[in-house]
């Protein structure tokens, strides 16, 4: 890198495109603009000394979830981009159009880009800026939090947000005590409401974290030049060795301001993203559209990704942000806000689903949805975004059963293989489902996942990608499978029997009536029933061996012998029916019994054939086609013991 | 596990009730229609749905037995059945009873099982006779190859009523005439009994206040004639016209003819408490019209005019549609007048003896249905009035001039006369 610097010391250097900020967003821009082959030359400039490396995977690196090498998020190496790393833009002259890094060497640009993110808030709080106070931002701070995190007696976080909460459960430590200082009545007060809050605070002391919610930090108390004890509003004193300051960040926009662009809370850009100057954009966490300042990695790679093409493409984009969809681990409890919501709006309507571990909330505007918030692992988590964008309306039976179930009527989407070529399915990365199924064409699935990185920031779509991975080997027809195939063959070739077949005879002579007693005389039908109804019973031990726990349950075998054993003895059930019954449906009440067994025999028989071709059909659809065709069989069979006591009672009433 | 506990809960919820609502059926309502298993017969269908007139008590199996005895054995004793229940309690019959437990009726009369039965009720092989007399060509030679499921069905034999079949009654009938010189009944007229006049001021006010045309018929009438007024029937101004009362009140006077009426098809639904039967309830083919007409005393007996003729004939016709009851007008029976005359009420409600206090009286049945279980019944009862044996058992042996209603000649001749005569002459006369 030195050398480099020397050789262009004396020129100044033109590039098409210069990126200001290595953060993931200005890394992002580089890669996507490669992606769609921008031949332009490129700069991409870092004042940290550090290779670019993924600021969103750090609490999980200090935590020690993530070695130091997967965090790494490296500039492409291209012919035509360059990367300065510990090289700061200081000046920008637009006239010129060039920067000026804090060396005095000058770069020409077409295109400047700002990517400079935010530094931390530090609150103005006497004695902040003593040893032992530290900021939790960037990778010098991780690195020094790493020493501090093997010493620290007592840790003290100050700001319940996502930052503070990484932060907390990223210094616990078996000999560290970890408190938590929030101002608000609530943990991450911004996003969620007080249900949702209560939830996390719960799982946070759970894990070790002592929250103190209501309160602030008046003056940090130093001895010997470093902190010692912490003095809060309420006056009490804490003893602690570290304090870590997390309340919130600053979008870096001086540079901006020096250069006479618009600054609000940070840099102002339009629709194009472009700043007042239109060769100069923002993006990330340093830029302000429409009044918005993004806090989150997520939709700072959507506007790198926009850009890109605006700029690979040369056709102006527009920028709407998209819904925001947050799906996040707050101390590894997933927590979740998408679309329209405010915490602390009680006007909107709003329907809520409670569980042990689930809380979800959703708002509603004139019955359409608007927007989820929750906490607890959610299935329809990936679908949520595509969902809320529709703004659907919500009928009564929806909510009934969103009540209920907890689920939204968002359909199952299949195999993610199956998606359109467009379809996201890494967002962070933007990794399209056409790209991803390319790739698992070609059978280097793998190397594709660690060239385009997907997956590896939120790691949300990693379920998605195993997918991709597994599309190639085909399942296979079983053993099992044949079975039940037969199984269902039967079944229906006994439900046609008994629709379609004539009764069994009536004896014509007397020779004969010894074979027609077996369907017409009550003694021996008494014994034909009861068979029946002893078989069906042995064969409902399948549904014990599947919902039991017990250890004799266990002990029986397992649910696929069982469901073998199921049907057939329920096939032979029946077979004993034809007899018992002489294939006369009879009237009233026996024929409602018949009838009711009839349907159960031919769901049964359906359900069968679906089992039997689920190892062929490994698709959501299908796999809810076989779920709804079990719901369907036990619906089917609920009439039957009612009737069978009112046929066993009316057979001996009479 | 929520939505299976929601699974369960409905599940449980749904079986309560509906075995609620299948068993307060079963145990509460007297008719109980979604636990009928199957068609009944013709002979029971009126009365399906007074359950307990068979199945007197819940779970009573043991009990239908003496319900099929309560409305049959009376028919039975008449007929003097040839396999009586005391037949089979007999030890010396223990091996017959191991092939058919014939000391109950439905061993060979099963009901609800419209399907498997046969004629007469019977739901066992029309073959069935086999079972004990395997071997009867043996003992009747004349019987070798003759098979066993023409027993019943030629006209011989019956399997309890033989009153007009069995040998030594066909011997002493064997030269006659087709039709007999004289009738051997004569048709008398009853002794009707007096009734004292009440003579109430309902009576009185009734005559003068209704239609003269009624008033002037009943004057005429067998009733008034016998002493009656309007308040021995008519018991308050606004009377209870419905088929129970009425029935109930001809009944006070009309015992027998009441009583039979209750036996046979035209009354037996309103005997067993379901109301009256009405016209759509009948299995043979009726008119449309009066499908909804009920059937009580009125129904063929005017009540003010008693007028026989209607109740003989016209009655009858302006209901049945059947091909037999079609033919009747034209049929030779339908030619005879006076004292020969014969009408539907002749052969289906003939007047039978009954002694009571030792005083043996006439009176016509009301039970349509007595000798027609089987028909040969009627032959002694009605047919050998005019006719001799041997051409009425040819003659009920006839579908075909049953149809048209015995407008021709029998077309086959049953030869039970001719085996009883020639084995007659070849044991000389010491047949049994």
């Amino acid at each position: 890198m030195t050398a480099q610097r020397i050789e262009t010391d004396l020129d100044t250097q033109h590039f098409s495109v210069i990126v200001v900020g290595n953060g993931p967003v200005g890394v992002f821009l580089v890669t996507e603009l490669i992606r769609q082959n921008y031949q332009g030359q490129i700069a991409v400039f870092g004042e940290e000394k550090h290779a670019p490396y993924n600021r969103v995977q750090l609490s999980a690196f200090l935590n020690g979830d993530n070695a130091f090498d997967h965090i790494q998020n490296p500039v492409p190496e291209r012919e035509n981009v360059q990367s300065f790393e510990g090289v700061k833009i200081v000046e920008i002259l637009r006239d010129e159009k060039r920067v000026i890094d804090q060396h005095g060497v000058s770069y020409e640009y077409d295109h400047l880009v700002l990517a400079t993110g935010s530094q931390p808030h530090v609150p103005k709080i006497p004695g902040i800026h003593t040893r032992g106070v530290y900021c939790f931002r960037d990778l010098t701070d991780t690195f020094a939090l790493f020493s501090r995190k093997a010493s620290s007696r007592h840790t003290v976080i100050l700001g319940g947000g996502l930052l503070g909460l990484e932060a907390a459960r990223a210094m616990l430590k078996y000999s560290t005590k970890v408190t938590l200082l929030h101002h608000n009545t609530r943990l991450m007060n911004r996003q969620l409401d007080d249900d949702a809050a209560s939830r996390l605070l719960q799982h946070a002391s759970d894990i070790g974290i002592d929250v103190e919610l209501k309160t602030g930090l008046k003056e940090v108390g130093v001895e010997k030049d470093a902190l010692s004890h912490l003095i809060l509003r309420d006056g009490r004193e804490l003893e602690c060795d570290t304090l870590i300051v997390a309340t919130g960040i600053r979008p870096n926009s001086a540079i901006a301001r020096l250069a006479g662009l618009a600054v609000g809370q940070g840099i102002k850009i339009n629709d194009q993203l472009k700043t007042k100057d239109p060769d100069i954009y923002a993006i990330g966490e340093c830029a302000q559209w429409n009044d918005h300042i993004v806090g989150l990695v997520a939709p700072g790679l959507e506007q790198a990704q926009q850009l890109a093409t605006q700029i690979a493409t040369q056709t102006p984009q527009v920028y709407r942000a998209s819904i925001l969809a947050t799906h996040l681990k707050a101390v590894s409890l997933p927590v979740f806000v998408a679309g329209h919501v405010d915490p602390e709006d009680t006007l909107t309507k709003s329907i809520v689903y409670k569980s042990d571990a689930h809380y979800r909330r959703v708002f509603l505007n004139k019955g359409h949805v608007i927007g989820v918030m929750g906490t607890g692992e959610w299935s329809q988590q990936a679908d949520l975004k595509s969902f809320l964008e529709r703004e659907p309306k919500l009928n009564a039976f929806q909510r009934f059963h969103f009540l209920r179930t907890g689920l939204l009527p968002i359909p199952e989407s299949d195999s993610p293989s199956q998606w359109p070529d467009q379809a996201l399915i890494c967002n962070c990365k933007a990794v399209t489902a056409g790209r991803c199924r390319e790739a698992s064409r070609t059978g280097n699935f793998n190397n594709f996942v660690e060239e385009t990185g997907a997956g590896t920031v939120c790691g949300s779509c990693k379920p998605l990608l195993a997918q991709f991975e597994h599309a190639n080997s085909e399942p296979v027809l079983g053993a099992w499978a044949k079975h039940l195939f037969f199984f269902s063959f039967f079944a229906g070739l006994l439900a046609i029997v008994h629709m379609f077949m004539p009764q069994l005879p009536t004896a014509s002579s007397i020779d004969f009536q010894a074979t027609a007693d077996l369907w017409q005389r009550s003694e021996i039908r008494q014994y034909t029933g009861f068979t029946a109804l002893g078989l069906v019973l042995i064969g409902m031990l399948v549904s014990l061996v599947k919902r039991s726990e017990s250890a004799l349950a266990k002990k029986m075998g397992s649910f696929k012998t069982w469901r073998t054993v199921h049907l057939a003895v329920s096939l032979l059930a029946l077979l004993v029916l034809v007899l018992h019954t002489g294939l006369d449906g009879g009237q009233g009440v026996n024929n409602w019994f018949w009838i009711a067994t009839l349907i159960a025999m031919t769901t049964g028989g359906l359900l069968s054939l679906f089992s039997a071709l689920e190892t062929r059909f490994v698709t959501a659809k299908f796999k809810r086609i076989k779920r709804w065709s079990v719901w369907i069989h036990l619906l089917t069979l609920w009439p039957l013991p009612a009737l069978l006591i009112g046929h066993v009672v009316s057979s001996y009433w009479f | 596990m929520k939505n299976s506990v929601i699974a369960w809960v409905g599940f449980g919820i749904f079986s309560i009730s509906l075995v609620m609502i299948l068993l307060s059926e079963l145990s509460m309502a007297e008719s109980k229609p979604n636990f009928v298993p199957g068609e009944m017969t013709h002979g029971h269908a009126q009365i399906e749905m007074a359950c307990s007139s068979c199945h007197e008590e819940p779970f009573g199996g043991d009990l239908i037995q003496s319900a099929c005895e309560g409305c049959h054995s009376e028919a039975l004793k008449t007929a003097q059945d040839t396999h009586p229940k005391s037949k089979f309690t007999d030890p010396r019959n223990a091996d017959r009873l191991a092939k058919i437990e014939a000391r109950e009726c439905v061993s060979c009369h099963r009901e609800h099982v419209e399907e498997q039965t046969f004629a007469m009720g019977v739901t066992l092989p029309e073959d069935f006779c086999f079972l004990c007399h395997e071997e009867i060509s043996k003992d009747r030679p004349s019987h070798e190859g003759l098979g066993f499921d023409t027993c019943a069905s030629s006209g011989c034999h019956n399997y309890h009523d033989n009153r007009a079949l069995y040998e030594n009654f066909l011997l002493e009938h064997q030269d006659e005439a087709d039709i007999l010189d004289s009738i051997r009944h004569t048709f008398l007229p009853n002794q009707w009994p007096k009734v004292r006049s009440k003579n109430s001021p309902l009576s009185t006010k009734m005559m003068t206040n209704s239609d003269p045309v009624i008033v002037a018929e009943f004057q005429a009438s067998a009733h008034a004639l016998g002493g009656m007024d309007c308040a021995h029937c008519h018991v308050s101004e606004q009377p209870d016209m419905s088929a129970a009362t009425i029935v109930a009140t001809c009944g006070d006077c009309h015992t027998q003819q009441s009583d039979t009426f209750a036996l046979g098809k035209h009354g037996m639904k309103l005997a067993a408490g379901l109301g009256e039967m009405s016209v759509a309830d009948a299995r043979l083919p009726m008119h449309e019209n009066p499908a909804h007409d009920a059937l009580d005393c009125a129904s063929c007996h005017d009540p003010h005019t008693q007028d026989l003729n209607l109740a003989k004939t016209n009655a009858c016709l302006g209901c049945h549609a059947d091909d037999h009851s079609q033919s009747f007008e034209t049929s030779p029976h339908a030619l005879l007048t006076d004292e020969f005359e014969v009408n539907c009420s002749t052969c289906h409600m003939p007047r039978v003896d009954v002694t009571l206090f030792g005083v043996t009286q006439q009176f016509t049945t009301h039970n349509q249905n007595e000798n027609l279980q089987p028909n040969e019944q009627m032959i002694r009862s009605v047919c050998m009035n005019c006719h001799g044996l041997g051409f009425a058992i040819d003659a009920l042996a006839d579908p075909a001039l049953i149809h048209n209603n015995f407008n021709g000649q029998p077309q086959q001749h049953i030869e039970s006369l001719d085996m009883a005569i020639k084995r007659d002459k070849r044991t000389g006369g010491k047949s049994p």
